[in-house]
């Protein structure tokens, strides 16, 4: 078939006439290959215009048609459906750009005309090759996913939940409305925002037509117009949405107290919040980062912050129970815990840590156990057998019998506690406090059997022939180690420190000598030697062969030993013990030097040679450390490997025998307290996996925690330094005559203010109180997020805008000066469920009598944006009004402004007003805002600025200023983007289809725009704006089918030859390879026609339709041709 | 160097660099009228031999320019077709072709200023390397 | 077993090689084989499928004849499963271009025990003619020269361009190299097994294991550098004679736009070019236009084009095996251009075709940062 081509020019009034030679052009093409008819016209795209084409196409039986007129980007649809009227498929139609490309950019009218004709030949020559495309009529799913629920979000949800479709409306925040419902006015009309938003917000939560998805995000976008399929991450919200009455007695329980973000952190909140009152969902939230630091480093799992809030809402009890879940002995390790959790706390980013440790002791004493009822523990047959009392097995033996076993602690010595009661002195750790603690696990029916030691007295075959299904070895580290020096074991007088400090325990020794030497730098020593003292010695020293920075012992023992005069000779080795008469009469020691680091990190002591000196001494305490008693084991059947430690599986504590589990300085020689805590946790949760016949496999091994990872809340700016509590402690002078607790621990006052100081990393402590509060138990801590897909038909983006923070323009002082707020701050003051109550307020908590308010903050500003912000002038006007009608009417307000515009219905009118109310109009931008004393001496901010209509500098004094901040894209936009596949403008905002034409659609089909998310706007362009969009997602649902551009690839079966290099490059997974014929296929109904395989395909096989190489080729030829 | 008007094809994807275009038309943006622009849909379609064939035939530069990268509507079109170019600029040198006449940029859809800017430093640049015999001699 | 001594009886190599192959065969290593043959009918040397171990008669993995490239006819015999196991004896060029055939799904590693030999080169097809005549013998007389140095005529035939320029004249992609270099080939050659497929196959021979002979490496490394100093002078002879479009048009003048050379492009794997179709039948009136532009041009059209946009497809895989220029019936040095430009654009890439199977092709993968030096270092 011939081609019989038309061609228009349309002289776009004077857009492109004024420019090009239209008719030189016409002419030009007249003479081009198969152009029948060529003309001119003013307005092509008008309906004359457009007949015109009919006209010809059904008169002189045209079959392609060019129209050169402005971008096809905005005209090409149009003149398609022309060409479709006179019945000629609309893909035999192409359009030159004359008007974007030419007219408008070229300065010459020569070379205007030029360019013209060029790109009319090419779209001539191009037109020859085009063939007949059938549009694709694919179906529309009726649902609209709708993002953002703000004013805009929420109109469009419900314009189209009216028209009887259904809308998923996702929000981030925990409840709806946006900015809206932070504002207190609106203007012009003064109407109070919630009353005018709750309406909606509430039919939007009782509309069966909205499945409302607060609390979340929309992660992934797949698919097409009319069949997207969106992936929606919901965050848990920890509360049950079917059971909350938001009654909000969990709220007043929660103990975490943080920044409210809903009143612009004027306020605060709980961690467990509702942005207000009326929010809706009224289902609170819990407010949950990753586990704090203090409590992922405490070896035990203790839940550290939960129980520091407690104590600091003076639930000491609560606290002990909270703590008491991962520790039998809060007095105990109250008092002799290394404290990991103080190393990891974050608060010394700011000043200090906090004195987590005594905050246990003092919630430990403030509460009689007996008090805190017996949990429940149901029963179980089996029976286990605890063999020895220290922590280890003191915690074991407690959390087993929770578990429902019965239980038998078998103990060497008289009284249970072991290194507990005769390892650490009574003036460290009082035997009351131990007692009441041991006291307290027997209650839960533990029976007790002390006196037996394994290996003497009974063996574990015996254990097992009683009945007992698993045995629990805590056994510990109480065999000292030798000095291995002449003369160690020659003379009398030489005690070995476990010895000493055992019978001092177990009952008085008496005076151990006047003159006494402890050798060894570890708690131990430090230990014997202030014991010693206690016990009368005059001279006690301590000799350590290494310097005070390699001293084991705890900085603050070794302090007061220092205090109550014990003697430390540092860098001194032992050399011989010297006696006369079998007794002790001195110790031989030599002076050392550090050398290089051994394999324990610790520099090595080198004897200096001839620096031998004697110490004249009478005892002689070896405390260099010990080693467990474990030959009773190996005689029973279980492993041990050096030093005598009990050999374990690392997950299970499992020894070699299969019933056989081993925890604390059994297993590690001498460690932590807190560390054999842990340990015997892990053998707790394996002897009940092992009891209930279930592998131990799954048990975890030590997980190291990936560092630097962790969501914590962030550490906040501007907070003051507190120094950390204080303790209070026994006059040295007078501790060292007794063996009363020297550590007298904090008050109450300091107690609460330390916890004050926690910043509550993880938020939500997972204290449980909200638990124990809500009667409804609607609150679930084991609440997971979760990803939903929902198929939708379109979508609507409605994310809104985030206000400017003014901290860059320093001049104006924000962040600096208290009285400096931003607009959305001052909305928040006088909100009537904001941080005020509604009264405009000055953080001194007096009404301020002047207050300045600076227009285009960031707005107007070359700097920060160029564009008008559109609502400033106005909320300025509303807060003059506010102000005037709460502060009272001699209160002055100064509005700085660069124009005032009032450009809306009413809004003029509302300018008028104000002016009549009595408000200052200063025509300048402020220069600076600045702190200084006035004559009165007071200090005021003092606003520094040019009235441009007067010519004058202005200072103004002010209580209060009021920064109008500019309107700006969200943070995040460039990723929301990204997810729904649409473009940022140059200023941010999300980009329409067409500034004029196109102000709701965006370059994707079937994605709208809805409010601020596409530029400032106010609330009544807003919701209309919403509403427009709603409209244009309803009129795809509505019709229930789309055209879909038939602009797709296609692979010619005949050409393929099966590389399928083209699937690798396919972005949409739209090409399959059909084995059976060899060839790659596409599949039309995914392919967007981008092109990727057609470009690659050597041979040509795979082509896009409308854009194949024929045609680009005669554009080619038409431009080049066309230059004369 | 003789004074001349240099013709420019450039190959555009409609939804970055033909939007810039159309912008720096609104805006009134004044170019020289040497850029002939051949309307793509993403870069990622423009084929090798669009290229070779518009210089063979005597255009005196191309430029091919799309979305940043991650902007692409296509996902990334626009990275397929740097690599073309990448080769291309191996081979068209090789036969004398100046390698300033095969250009390719990014200029988003904002972007109207960088468009025009663009456009006049290309000519300028090609103006400089003076006119590509091709249209008017024998070869094909 | 990574390597055998496959000793040569009674000093013919060929023969040897003819028995080794026998036992590929009945030790059911392979179904069939793919070699080099002696046609009965007339001395030509052409790429036979064996099945039968007694008819091995003509077969001479050794003849310098290179007709065509195998790759092409092994892509036939396994772009899909046939459900038989073939062993290909082949040049390392062959291999190479197999290789990149594979990354381009028209050929299959899966069946196929690749044996490759080390190539002292081949004659042209005009050349072999001329220097084996009817003598079906003459395959040692080229070793006796190239290798033993001997003065054996050649009737001032030489070995192809493509190949004096060969920078690879060891098959390293296949899974057995049959070894000459390093080895006095009248007495012995090595048998090298360079994968697990290979080692496997060597081990059911059950020959006895032996040490690849020292001379080897030192051999392979003169003759590399041999090679690459003639490739590089002719790079730079025809980067000088194509340097502007002038002289790319002289240089391509006798071309009659009949595609042989893309025909025997081993990898030009379109089934049918983009050339010889729709998109390049012009209308009628195009070519009048065109001659009024420009006054004058050349018939048929496309010539030029054609060449470059042969390059831009597939410079990046070529493996310079002179298939082209050998299949060219105007004697226009195709491979000199192809290698030339082939050089600069793997090199682009870091990348060298038929290497590695596990390489993608150049233009079947991205990145999100790389080369933004084309756009200006703007990304």
């Amino acid at each position: 078939m011939l081609a019989r081509i038309g061609f228009y020019i349309c002289h776009c009034g004077t857009n492109i006439a004024g420019k090009v030679a239209v008719e030189e052009v016409t002419k030009f093409v007249r003479g081009l290959r198969n152009v029948v008819v060529a003309r001119d016209y003013k307005f092509m795209c008008s309906d004359p215009g457009q007949e015109m084409i009919q006209k010809d196409i059904r008169e002189l039986g045209l079959n392609r048609v060019v129209v050169a007129s402005c971008s096809p980007r905005l005209h090409e649809k149009t003149f398609q459906s022309a060409c479709q009227r006179a019945g000629l498929n609309p893909y035999y139609f192409q359009m030159a750009c004359v008007r974007e490309h030419c007219s408008w950019v070229t300065e010459d009218p020569a070379q205007a005309t030029q360019k013209a004709k060029t790109l009319a030949a090419a779209a001539v020559n191009r037109v020859n090759f085009h063939k007949t495309l059938t549009t694709r009529e694919v179906s529309v799913h009726p649902d609209v996913l709708v993002v953002g629920a703000g004013i805009a979000g929420i109109q469009a949800s419900l314009d189209i939940a009216k028209a009887g479709y259904k809308v998923h409306l996702v929000e981030k925040e925990p409840s709806i409305g946006g900015h809206m419902v932070q504002f207190d006015k609106t203007f012009p009309t003064l109407d109070c925002a919630a009353c005018i938003s709750t309406p909606k917000t509430v039919a939007v939560s009782q509309s069966p037509n909205i499945n409302l998805l607060s609390y979340s995000e929309v992660t992934e976008v797949k698919g097409f117009v009319g069949n997207f399929k969106v992936r929606v991450h919901r965050n848990a919200r920890y509360i049950r949405e079917d059971k909350c009455t938001g009654c909000g007695i969990c709220a007043e329980n929660c103990p975490v107290t943080v920044p409210n973000e809903f009143d612009e952190k004027l306020g605060s909140r709980k961690a467990v919040y509702r942005y207000f009152p009326q929010a809706i969902p009224l289902t609170f939230a819990i407010d949950k980062k990753d586990p704090a630091p203090c409590r992922t480093t405490c070896p035990a799992g203790i839940n550290v912050q939960g129980y520091v809030q407690l104590v600091g809402k003076g639930k000491y009890k609560e606290a002990v129970q909270l703590i008491m879940e991962r520790l039998p002995l809060p007095g105990v390790l109250g008092r002799v815990c290394p404290a990991f959790c103080e190393g990891a706390c974050r608060r010394s980013e700011v000043d200090s840590a906090l004195s987590i440790r005594e905050m246990k002791r003092f919630a430990a004493d403030q509460v009689k156990l007996e008090d805190i009822p017996v949990p429940p523990i149901e029963e179980k047959p089996e029976k286990v057998a605890v063999i020895g009392s220290g922590p280890a097995g003191l915690t074991a033996a407690y959390y087993l019998r929770l578990k429902g076993y019965g239980i038998t602690i078998f103990e060497s010595l008289p009284k249970l506690g072991g290194m507990l009661r005769v390892g650490i002195p009574e003036y460290r750790l009082p035997r009351d406090v131990l007692d009441g603690e041991i006291a307290n696990i027997l209650r839960l029916g533990i029976s007790v059997e002390t006196g037996k030691q394994l290996g003497r007295d009974f063996s574990l075959e015996d254990l097992r022939n009683q009945g007992f299904k698993a045995i629990f070895v805590g056994i510990g580290a109480h065999a000292p180690l030798k000095l291995n020096i002449p003369g160690e074991t020659d003379f009398e007088g030489i005690v070995q420190a476990t010895d000493f400090l055992r019978e001092t325990s177990l009952g008085a020794p008496g005076n151990p000598g006047r003159r006494v030497v402890i050798i060894g730098g570890g708690n131990v020593a430090i230990d014997s030697a202030r014991t010693a003292l206690r016990l009368g010695s005059e001279e006690v020293t301590i000799v350590y062969r290494r310097s005070r920075e390699e001293m084991p012992a705890y900085e603050e023992e070794i302090e007061d030993a220092l205090k109550e005069g014990v003697r430390i000779r540092y860098l001194t080795a032992p050399v011989a013990v010297v006696g006369s008469a079998g007794r002790v009469s001195g110790f031989r020691c030599i002076q050392t030097e550090l050398g290089p680091a051994d394999e324990s990190g610790r520099r090595r002591p080198v004897p200096i040679v001839g620096s031998e000196f004697t110490i004249d001494c009478d005892v002689i305490i070896p405390a260099i450390g010990q080693e467990p008693e474990s030959k009773c084991c190996t005689e029973s059947g279980v492993n041990t490997g050096r030093r005598g430690r009990v050999t374990v599986a690392e997950n299970s504590m499992r020894t070699s025998a299969e019933d056989v589990f081993a925890a604390g300085d059994a297993v590690s020689g001498p460690a932590t307290v807190i560390e054999s805590v842990a340990q015997a946790h892990k053998a707790v949760a394996a002897i009940d996996l092992y009891l209930r016949g279930e592998s131990l496999d799954g048990l975890p091994a030590e997980e190291a925690k990936p560092k630097g990872s962790e969501n914590w809340r962030e550490v906040p700016k501007g907070i003051e330094a507190r120094p950390r509590a204080a303790i209070n402690r026994l006059n040295l002078e007078e501790a060292k005559k007794a063996f009363s607790e020297v550590s007298l621990g904090m008050s109450e006052d300091s107690a609460i203010a330390e916890a004050e100081r926690c910043l509550n990393c993880g938020i939500c402590s997972e204290c449980m109180e909200c638990v124990r509060a809500c009667e409804r138990s609607a609150v679930d801590h084991s609440m997971k997020d979760q990803d939903i897909e929902i198929p939708v038909g379109s979508i609507i983006v409605a994310t809104g805008f985030d206000t400017m923070d003014p901290a860059g323009l320093v001049n104006y002082g924000y962040g600096r000066f208290d009285e400096v707020y931003t607009g959305l701050e001052f909305e928040r003051l006088n909100n009537a469920v904001g941080p005020t109550g509604g009264q405009i307020l000055m953080k001194n908590g007096e009404k301020p009598s002047s207050i300045a308010i600076v227009h285009c903050v960031g707005s107007r500003d070359v700097n920060y944006h160029a564009y008008c912000s559109r609502v400033c002038c106005m909320y300025a006007l509303k807060y003059g009004h506010l102000i005037k009608e709460k502060v009272g009417h001699n209160t002055k307000v100064y509005n700085f402004y660069i124009d005032m515009r009032c450009y809306g219905k009413g809004y003029e009118e509302f300018y008028r007003r104000l002016q009549e109310e009595g408000i200052e109009f200063i025509r300048g931008k402020p220069a600076e805002i600045r702190r200084e004393a006035t004559g009165s001496g007071e200090q005021k901010l003092i606003v520094v600025s040019e009235d441009t209509l007067i010519g004058k500098r202005r200072r103004i004094p002010v209580d209060m200023a009021i920064l109008c901040t500019a309107m700006e894209a969200r943070k995040n936009a460039p990723d929301v983007a990204r997810v729904f596949g649409i473009n940022q403008g140059g200023d941010g905002f999300f980009l329409e289809e067409h500034p004029k034409l196109g102000p709701v659609s965006t370059a994707t089909d079937g994605i709208f725009l809805a409010g601020t998310c596409q530029s400032p706007k106010d609330i009544p362009d807003t919701v209309s704006h919403a509403s427009g969009a709603a409209a244009q997602a309803l009129a795809l649902a509505a019709r229930g089918k789309v055209e879909v551009s038939p602009v797709t690839s296609w692979i010619d079966p005949d050409i393929c030859a099966g590389c399928q290099t083209c699937i690798k490059l396919c972005a949409y997974s739209a090409i399959e390879f059909n084995e059976r014929r060899g060839i790659s296929e596409v599949n039309e109904a995914v392919c967007k026609g981008c092109g990727s395989c057609a470009a690659f395909c050597p041979s040509g096989a795979a082509r896009v339709k409308h854009f194949t190489s024929k045609q680009i080729f005669a554009e080619i030829e038409g431009i080049l041709e066309g230059v004369v | 160097m003789i004074e001349y008007e240099p013709t420019i094809i450039a190959f555009v994807c409609n939804w970055c660099t033909y939007t810039a275009a159309d912008l720096a038309g609104t805006s009134r943006l004044v170019q020289p009228p040497n850029v002939r622009m051949i309307r793509m849909m993403c870069t990622g379609m423009v084929d090798p031999k669009y290229v070779i064939k518009a210089l063979l035939e005597g255009a005196d530069a191309v430029l091919i320019s799309g979305c940043h990268p991650g902007d692409c509507h296509y996902i990334n079109g626009n990275l397929k077709a740097r690599r073309r170019i990448k080769l291309l600029k191996e081979i068209i040198p090789k036969f004398g072709f100046d390698e300033r006449r095969l250009k390719m940029t990014w200029i988003g859809a904002s972007e109207g200023i960088d468009f025009a800017q663009t456009v006049r430093s290309l000519v300028a640049e090609v103006k400089q390397i003076g006119p590509n015999e091709l249209r008017t001699k024998m070869v094909l | 077993m990574t390597s055998a001594k496959l000793v040569v009886e009674n000093r013919d190599p060929v023969e040897s090689l003819r028995s080794f192959m026998k036992m590929l065969i009945e030790k059911e290593a392979v179904a069939a084989l793919l070699v080099s043959n002696h046609l009965p009918m007339k001395n030509s040397v052409m790429p036979a499928l064996v099945d039968d171990p007694g008819r091995l008669e003509g077969a001479d993995p050794l003849a310098p004849a290179f007709p065509l490239n195998s790759a092409r006819v092994l892509s036939k015999l396994t772009r899909k499963s046939s459900g038989f196991t073939t062993a290909a004896i082949l040049r390392p060029c062959e291999i190479r271009a197999f290789v990149e055939l594979v990354k381009l799904k028209q050929g299959s590693t899966d069946e196929v025990l690749l044996i490759g030999i080390d190539c002292l080169g081949a004659f042209g097809n005009l050349d072999y003619g001329r220097f084996a005549g009817d003598d079906k013998a003459s395959t040692m007389r080229f070793y006796k020269k190239v290798l033993q140095g001997e003065d054996e005529s050649w009737n001032g035939c030489d070995i192809s361009p493509a190949c004096k320029s060969c920078e690879f004249p060891v098959p390293d992609g296949a899974d057995i190299t049959i070894g000459l270099l390093g080895n006095d080939i009248l007495d012995s050659l090595s048998l090298i097994a360079n994968t697990d497929k290979g080692r496997k196959a060597l081990e059911k021979l059950g020959l006895a294991s032996a040490d690849v002979p020292e001379k080897r490496l030192e051999a392979i490394a003169g003759l590399i550098a041999q090679r690459t100093a003639y490739r590089d002078e002719m790079f730079k002879a025809t980067g000088e004679a194509v340097s502007d479009v002038e002289k790319l048009m002289g240089y391509l003048g006798n071309c009659v736009n009949c595609y042989n050379c893309r025909v025997a492009c081993p990898v030009c794997y379109c089934r049918e070019c983009v050339f010889t179709t729709d998109v390049f039948d012009h209308e009628p009136d195009q070519y009048f236009r065109w001659a009024k532009r420009k006054g004058i041009i050349k018939m048929p059209t496309d010539t030029v084009f054609y060449h470059m946009t042969r390059l831009a497809h597939m410079s990046t895989a070529c493996i310079g095996c002179g298939q082209c220029s050998n299949a060219c019936p105007n004697g226009v040095p195709v491979m000199e251009l192809f290698r030339t430009i082939a050089h600069a654009a793997q090199g682009a890439f870091d990348y060298t075709a038929g290497k590695s199977i596990e390489d993608d092709p150049p233009l079947s993968v991205f990145r999100e940062r790389e080369f933004s030096e084309i756009t200006g270092g703007r990304d």
